[in-house]
């Protein structure tokens, strides 16, 4: 699976000391403008990869006060575009990218005094763009196991959409890397571990009733199907895990939520001493996405807990010897809305 | 001279991570056991075989020979590059590095490993300390920290030549697995199974290990070294060097001990001062 990805070549950009009669309000709306005009973020967004959001935001306000629908639509996308390409590098840098597309997406609603004159096609309209873009924002930090930062958009999200099943997965999928991340048998005194074992068991609780709220809202909705699986296989919950992960795995039609299934389907194998299932699915997972780092670590132990070391040996090896040039954290939890991400390109060209 | 050809025959089959207790010749089974001892801050040496007393599943063992490991190194540098280290800790840590590679001899190996979120081979296992630098140099902290992944798969790129060298893995992090897929019991796991010895290096403001960090350095059969400011770095990383060069190679032929899978062994002091630290146990054949 390979997603297009924005790729801005932070050291190539030219520096503003060599622009010295351009202000940083004209090279970002410049650059939104090349934007909307090109949809190509890449290039769009190049002269402002020198600059720091503390820099940028002059330039925003600028936007945000000029209040054009379709430059703050823009100019939104671009923040969020280049949020999720320094996700991986900088939690805190991604988090100012998106501060400021927070504010220009909901800018794009005017006042309650104009807004009276808008049609109920357009408010929904905007609802949508708002929804939708805190949506792929919050799942850019999912991505990132970066809980705070989702949590907070994701609430922002669910303020104009809160019966979405999208939303509901979100809340869900943030539960269960809290959960995750609160499963840290190694890390803590002896003392501390009744109580991470409550607070997990209770967030795994939590993201399973957002995964059921999200698919009593769309029972299709196959990523719940797929997380739901996930949240049951930790519950151990083996015979249900396994079917809500193959429910999901027939339903899914897209590479991302396929690979989803499969190593999730793994991780259960593996809990269960299945190392032979395990590996399979591992491999059906990494022939889906051959440059994932998760499909790699979970083959390679199963295949040295099998005792096929050279096995082993040659699947990390395979996957440190490759170029990797995807912007990994999209796939890296299989949080990252890439629909919605589309959705927004595609709103932005009509 | 016998003694000392069986000594490196097992040597070499030891460097298989698929058995720990490797066969050789028929019916002869030998364990090698690395051990260090250090008394403060220094290694202890002049030690003989009276001086150990050791254990293999509870049950005390005759020592066939104890000798001081002269083996070259073949270090392998698993090291953290995440965005929390972003600064001079990074800068110390770079000229830590360097001036570890500085104190290595001709014929040692060192290869670098660095993980954020990403493991990437930065230079596979070389004598070419130029490279190295230049690896060094290239390096910059970003990105979160999975350091189960890079354990597992660090632990998966044991250079080929670890028959003729002793395979150490230095693990430097400064924080908690925060983007991994495999947790740290499979990392523990790993680590046990494969016999490497790891030895773990934490920059930690907070006084004290982790116990992930003190559980990966007994799987490992190493130990913990604790910064709590980068500018220790360099001197922890020179304390390191100086105990993997006083190593003891405790041998010994397994008599009366169950036939299991995994056997505990504990490596103890008789008529001397000091800490022990030895690989808590071998595997045999495959599960």
């Amino acid at each position: 699976m390979r997603m297009r990805t924005v790729a801005i070549v932070l050291a190539s950009v030219p520096t503003l000391l060599a622009q010295p009669d351009r202000s940083v309000v004209e090279i970002y709306r410049q650059a939104v403008a090349a934007y909307l005009e090109s949809g190509d973020a890449a290039t769009s967004a190049r002269p402002l990869a020198s600059l720091r959001p503390d820099q940028l935001e002059p330039a925003v306000k600028a936007v945000l006060t000029r209040a054009d629908p379709r430059e703050l639509e823009s100019a939104a996308d671009l923040q969020l575009e280049i949020g999720i390409t320094v996700a991986g590098l900088s939690v805190s840098g991604t988090g100012a990218y998106f501060d400021q597309g927070s504010r220009l997406v909901t800018a794009i609603l005017p006042p309650p005094a104009i807004s009276k004159g808008l049609s109920a096609v357009r408010m929904e309209e905007i609802a949508l763009i708002s929804s939708i873009w805190h949506r792929v924002a919050a799942s850019t930090f999912l991505s990132i196991n970066d809980l705070t930062g989702a949590r907070r958009l994701i609430q922002r999200a669910g303020r104009v959409a809160s019966e979405s099943a999208a939303v509901f997965t979100l809340v869900g999928t943030a539960h269960e890397i809290d959960a995750g991340l609160n499963d840290l048998d190694h890390w803590d005194p002896a003392s501390a571990k009744p109580g991470r074992t409550m607070m997990r068991a209770s967030l795994l609780l939590r993201a399973e009733e957002a995964y059921r709220s999200a698919l009593e809202s769309d029972p299709g909705y196959v990523l719940a199907v797929i997380r739901l699986g996930r949240v049951q296989s930790l519950q151990k919950n083996a015979k249900a895990a396994r079917e809500s992960l193959e429910r999901g795995a027939t339903l899914a039609r897209e590479p991302r939520h396929l690979f989803l299934a499969a190593m999730f389907m793994g991780a259960l194998q593996e809990s269960q001493n299945d190392l032979t299932g395990a590996r399979q699915s591992y491999e059906r997972a990494l022939s889906i996405v051959p440059q994932s780092q998760d499909a790699v670590a979970a083959l390679a132990f199963a295949e040295l807990m099998s005792g096929r070391i050279n096995r082993a040996e040659k699947v990390a090896r395979d996957y440190t010897s490759a170029r990797r040039d995807d912007a990994w954290w999209l796939h890296k939890t299989g949080a990252f809305d890439f629909e919605g991400l589309q959705w927004l390109r595609q709103h932005l060209r009509q | 001279m016998r003694r000392v050809a069986i000594v490196v025959l097992v040597a070499a089959a030891a460097a298989s991570p698929a058995a720990q207790r490797p066969t050789f010749r028929a019916g002869v089974d030998v364990v090698r056991i690395e051990a260090s001892v250090m008394n403060g801050r220094s290694a202890v040496g002049g030690l003989k075989k009276e001086n150990f007393a050791v254990t293999d599943s509870g049950v005390p063992q005759a020592i066939d020979s104890v000798t001081l490991d002269r083996m070259p190194l073949s270090l392998m540098l698993v090291f953290d590059t995440s965005e929390s280290l972003l600064g001079p800790p990074f800068t110390a840590l770079i000229a830590a590095t360097d001036r570890l590679i500085d104190n290595l001899r001709p014929n040692e190996a060192v290869a670098l490993i660095t993980f954020s979120d990403q493991v990437r081979v930065a230079v596979p296992s070389t004598l070419d300390r130029a490279a190295l630098r230049a690896a060094l140099t290239g390096l910059t902290a970003a990105g979160a920290t999975s350091i189960n992944d890079a354990i597992v798969l660090s632990l998966l790129h044991r250079p080929p030549s670890a028959t003729d060298a002793r395979s150490v893995m230095i693990v430097f992090s400064d924080g908690r697995d925060t983007a991994s897929w495999l947790g740290s019991s499979q990392a523990l796991a790993a680590v046990r199974r494969s016999g490497m010895l790891v030895h773990v290096v934490e920059l930690r403001p907070e006084a004290g290990a982790t116990n992930f960090a003190r559980e990966l350095a007994k799987a490992g059969g190493g130990r913990v070294w604790s910064a709590r400011s980068a500018g220790a770095l360099r001197e922890l990383f020179e304390r390191v060097l100086d105990e993997l060069r006083a190593r003891y190679l405790i041998t010994y032929y397994p008599s009366g001990v169950p036939a299991a899978f995994w056997h505990n062994v504990k490596v103890k002091l008789k008529n001397a001062r000091g800490e022990v630290t030895a690989r808590p146990g071998y595997y045999v054949g495959s599960q």
